[in-house]
């Protein structure tokens, strides 16, 4: 007999992977190589524990892309610093050294096309309509970027769900991951249905 | 010396060398109290302001006001005397631009307010801006470093400062 907490889990690890699934095949045509994803890990993680997780003070390339509408969440693509000039080298077809304006610009354009992919595939798998806000970049400590969202979803609640999504480019893990954090009631998905 | 970490909405309190830490505040805020007399001291990372930010009220130590009660209490049992206690606190950035009413300022503010209410001075602080903080605090002597990310294009350097 399965528990609500793991039923709960369960659609958020079919929500992530069809999104991930999608985002694959997006970066695949972007960098014109082999893309593939694994099985997302998904957590209902305690607020405290969140960090020990995703991260702490581990140094990454951040974009954060936030959604609305019917089911709001979150996004952070993280990414390593060589790794994403190795992506974007991919992506661009020429050796990206350093990150000029240019470099920069493309890589919020492959967190935005990565997240509109997933977002397109989550709203035909749950229905409804979202809207994607323009990405934000940093370079931080992870820890710290996701703590904004963290104290938003802290109004209401002291757990989060969270799916973490690697992709392997080539075979090789990119170095970096996509954290889904929905803001909708994934209970609700769950009775919906 | 034992180093002991303080993930988000948590808070611990030591007598004696120790050094605790926060590897990642980004809008929440470290709030550090210390007796230099008794050797006391502790140490709260709170994600929000007070317990009307939010509809789950069960963690003291999730905001800076009950955080702040949380730590008094707990030096005390300890051994510490509340009127030598001196305070420091380090984070509430806003990370990813402006947004009206940013969690991290309100944070300063609430802590602010709930240390001179309770008469305790407020020596040092690095707060608000849009970087990320590494934090260490020895109970003991009280000397807290902090270090920041400086971003330049995908690469980075660390700043360091001591308070």
């Amino acid at each position: 007999m399965i528990s609500r907490e793991e039923a709960c889990l369960d659609i958020l690890r079919e929500a992530a992977t069809i999104g991930a699934d999608n985002g694959a095949t997006a970066l695949s045509e972007l960098a014109n190589k082999r893309v593939d994803v694994d099985v997302p890990n998904v957590y209902h993680a305690r607020l405290d524990e969140v960090q020990a997780i995703i991260g702490r003070s581990e140094v990454v390339v951040g974009i954060r892309l936030i959604f609305d509408g019917e089911r709001p969440g979150s996004f952070f693509l993280l990414i390593k610093e060589e790794d994403a000039l190795s992506l974007l080298t991919m992506v661009l077809g020429r050796k990206v050294e350093r990150a000029d304006e240019f470099a920069i610009s493309a890589i919020l354009e492959i967190g935005n096309i990565l997240v509109g992919v997933f977002l397109t595939a989550l709203t035909k798998f749950l229905g409804g309509t979202l809207r994607q806000s323009p990405p934000i970049m940093k370079v931080d400590m992870i820890g710290a970027m996701i703590e904004e969202t963290l104290a938003e979803y802290g109004r209401i609640t002291d757990k989060i769900w969270l799916a973490d999504i690697r992709f392997m480019i080539e075979g090789k893990a990119l170095g970096g991951r996509l954290l889904f954090i929905p803001f909708f009631d994934i209970m609700r998905e769950l009775l919906g249905r | 010396m034992e180093e002991i970490d303080v993930p988000m909405v948590q808070a611990v309190v030591r007598k004696g060398p120790a050094a605790l830490v926060c590897h990642g505040l980004g809008s929440c805020l470290a709030i550090m109290l210390y007796d230099p007399n008794k050797g006391v001291g502790g140490l709260a990372h709170v994600l929000l302001p007070n317990e009307n930010f939010s509809t789950t009220k069960s963690n003291p130590k999730k905001f800076a006001d009950s955080a702040i009660d949380w730590l008094i209490g707990e030096m005390r049992k300890l051994g510490g005397n509340k009127r030598a206690f001196k305070a420091k606190i380090v984070g509430g950035a806003t990370m990813f631009g402006s947004i009206k009413n940013p969690i991290g300022e309100s944070n300063i503010t609430y802590a602010r307010e709930k240390l001179a209410g309770e008469g305790i001075e407020l020596v040092a602080e690095d707060v608000g801006g849009d970087k990320g903080r590494w934090v260490r605090f020895e109970v003991d002597t009280g000397i807290v470093i902090v270090k920041k990310v400086k971003q330049v294009g995908f690469k980075y350097v660390w700043e360091e400062l001591a308070l």
